[in-house]
Order: C-alpha cells, then structure tokens, then sequence
C-alpha cells in the first residue's frame, strides 16, 4: 500500500470474520467495534491482535455520547484508553450523537437539538475524550428519523463548529448524510459539499431501507429512509464517495459496514471493489481540474 | 432553554413508550411534567411528531435486538 494512498475495508463481525482473514489482500483495513469488546479477556483479545498485525485497523465506539449536554463518564472513556494500549490501532472514531440523558438510556444513537449552548458541550467532552484516551477521536455524523426539537444550527453548520472547537477530524458516514437530506428535503450532494470536507478522513458506507411513516389525521403519509446496515450501499451512495474523493485532497479510508442479513462474502468483495473504483473515478476528477486551475 | 433538561426530556420520549404516549395526547401536561421552559415548550410544540414516534420505534426496536446491532 503506497503511504497516504485511499484504503478501502470492512467493518469487524464474528459472522464476516473466515471471510475477513481469508481475504487479507483485498481488505486494506478493519474497523473494529470497540464496545464489543471492553470486558473481553486477554484470550479473547488473541485474535484482534493477530488481525492487528496484518492490516491496519480502526476503533469505532458506539456509546460514549460525546455530542450529549451531560459528561461523558470516566470509565467510558478510560475503556477505550485500555483497548487502544492492547490493540494499537490506527485511530479511533466516536459517534456526534447522545445515547443517554436525565438518567434515561435511549439504546441507540440520538440527535441532540442543534444549538450553540450543545455545540459547547460536545467540544468539552470531546476535549476531555481527547486528553484521557489520548488523541482526538474521529467524529461521525449520525443518521436521524427525526429533526431534532429546539435545533437553531444547520446540520453541517453544527458538525463544523464542533469539530473547528475540539479540533477533530471528522468520519463522514455517506449513508447517514444521503438518509438526512433525504428524509429532510435535502439534496444530497448540495449536503455533502457544505459539510467541512477537508476535515474527512474515514469514511462510511452502508445500506438502509425506505419504512412507512404512522399515519396521523390530516396528513398523508409518506416513507423515510432508516440506516440499517443490513441492505447493500445503494448507487447515491458510491456516487457521494466519488464526488468526496473529487474534493477532498487528503487520503480517505473507506469503511463499508455490515451487520446482518449477510451475502457471499463476493458480495462484499464487490462492493469493496466498487468503492475503489468510486474513489479512483474521483479522483481523476481531482486531477483534472487541478490541472486545469494550473493552465489557467 | 437548557440543553441537558430537553435532551432528557427527548430521552424519556425515546426510552418510554407511556412517557410518548402522554406527550402525544396531552403534550401540555407532558411538558409541564418535565418543567421545561417556555422555549423548550414552544420548540416541542413546532417538533416533528411523525419523526419523534418514528424515531421512538426504531430505538425501541434496537433495544429489542430486532435491528441491526451497531450503529
């Protein structure tokens, strides 16, 4: 792998884990569910660090709720200091998300209302995360079904000020962007170019499927798109990482995300491959039009 | 308008069926209930529904392990 060069892999799961080792040479990198794997033993860690020595892998955490108005708990944060000094991964990642508040635990990642007095709270804890594990996490734009109550602050404008304030780079999940702007009457690549693009160094694919809205007096319903890991990247989606790769100069490392419902392992494979040719077709769009700013 | 106190109020609506369900039918008394301010109120009141009652069953169904188990 040539250093600063895009790399293109898969998401970590007992399911995928034959296909993952038996196709080392075609997987540049794994990302590793970091939750899944606090309370694992030494024994149970063997494998991770025999996969940790043949391809760079990356972290990704799930329930820390960096972006939530509360602190983030110490020992959420002390977990992932203790993996990352077992397995030595590349970098790690966290989710611009709360999980929890008020003592209630919403099991699963929520919008918080965009506001500036939320924007000061996710870059406290997102500076405390940086100091206690040790380096700053990659910060990933979530997927919502709901707009969030009470927001003042655009999307892209709440994602860029808190990661300007902690000074984060951000893990740029192109599915969750694609399912906003079109739940919300986005356009999806108008979203993706006025997101802070040269802060991007992962990236997500994964799938979702369009469900009913619940019918309520007075309005007709319609459908919106969940992210569930569990449908192929849909053809936006690979056309979003190209248009990324057009403008982001820096390397990009492409995670494609599965979480059930699995096809051959091919399947996967092919999507890898697709993702490759996405970001290579981009790319050259980079190239050209450099060179022709250079001519003019 | 305080982030903690309308993020746990949104908490209690995502976690709690019977907490939506009250805030659906008598969103006044809800609110009230959670001693949210006057701006934390007219925010709830201008809030999408359809993706609140939406969002409450998809984070119900993660909690029952019927959907994909990360992120």
């Amino acid at each position: 792998m040539a250093r600063g060069a895009d790399q293109v892999g898969l998401g970590w799961r007992g399911e995928l884990a034959a296909g993952i080792f038996t196709h080392l040479d075609r997987i540049d990198l794994v990302e590793l569910i970091a939750d899944d794997h606090f309370k694992s033993s030494p024994k149970q860690l063997r494998p991770l660090k025999l996969l940790a020595a043949q391809v760079p892998t990356t972290l990704h955490g799930v329930a820390m709720g960096l972006a939530g108005s509360e602190p983030v708990a110490d020992f959420r944060l002390l977990n992932m200091r203790r993996l990352i000094d077992q397995l030595q991964p590349d970098s790690w990642s966290e989710h611009l998300a709360f999980v929890r508040a008020g003592g209630f635990e919403i099991g699963h990642l929520a919008a918080p209302p965009r506001t500036p007095t939320n924007v000061a709270a996710a870059v406290t804890n997102i500076e405390r995360a940086t100091r206690i594990v040790g380096s700053a996490p990659r910060l990933e734009n979530i997927a919502t079904l709901v707009d969030p109550p009470g927001s003042q602050l655009s999307e892209e404008d709440w994602i860029r000020q808190i990661l300007e304030g902690a000074d984060a780079p951000l893990l740029l999940d192109l599915h969750n962007l694609y399912a906003n702007a079109r739940n919300f009457g986005r356009e999806p690549k108008e979203l993706l170019l006025a997101m802070p693009l040269e802060r991007v160094r992962g990236v997500h694919l994964s799938g979702g499927v369009w469900i009913d809205e619940p019918a309520m007096s007075g309005r007709v319903a319609g459908k919106r798109l969940l992210d569930d890991h569990i449908h192929d990247v849909p053809d936006d989606v690979f056309d979003l990482l190209e248009v990324l790769a057009a403008h982001a100069a820096q390397p990009l490392q492409v995670i494609i995300e599965r979480d059930g419902e699995y096809p051959d392992f091919e399947v996967l494979l092919a999507q890898l491959d697709r993702a490759r040719a996405a970001l290579a077709k981009g790319r050259e769009r980079l190239r050209v039009c450099k060179t022709m700013k250079a001519a003019a | 308008m305080n982030g903690t106190r309308l993020e746990a109020f949104l908490a209690r609506l995502y976690a709690d069926r019977e907490a939506l369900n009250l805030f659906l039918r008598a969103p006044e008394d809800a609110m009230r209930e959670a001693g949210l301010d006057e701006i934390e109120c007219a925010a709830m009141r201008s809030a999408d529904v359809v993706g609140l009652r939406m969002a409450a069953r998809s984070y119900a169904n993660k909690r029952a392990g019927r959907a994909g188990k990360h992120p």
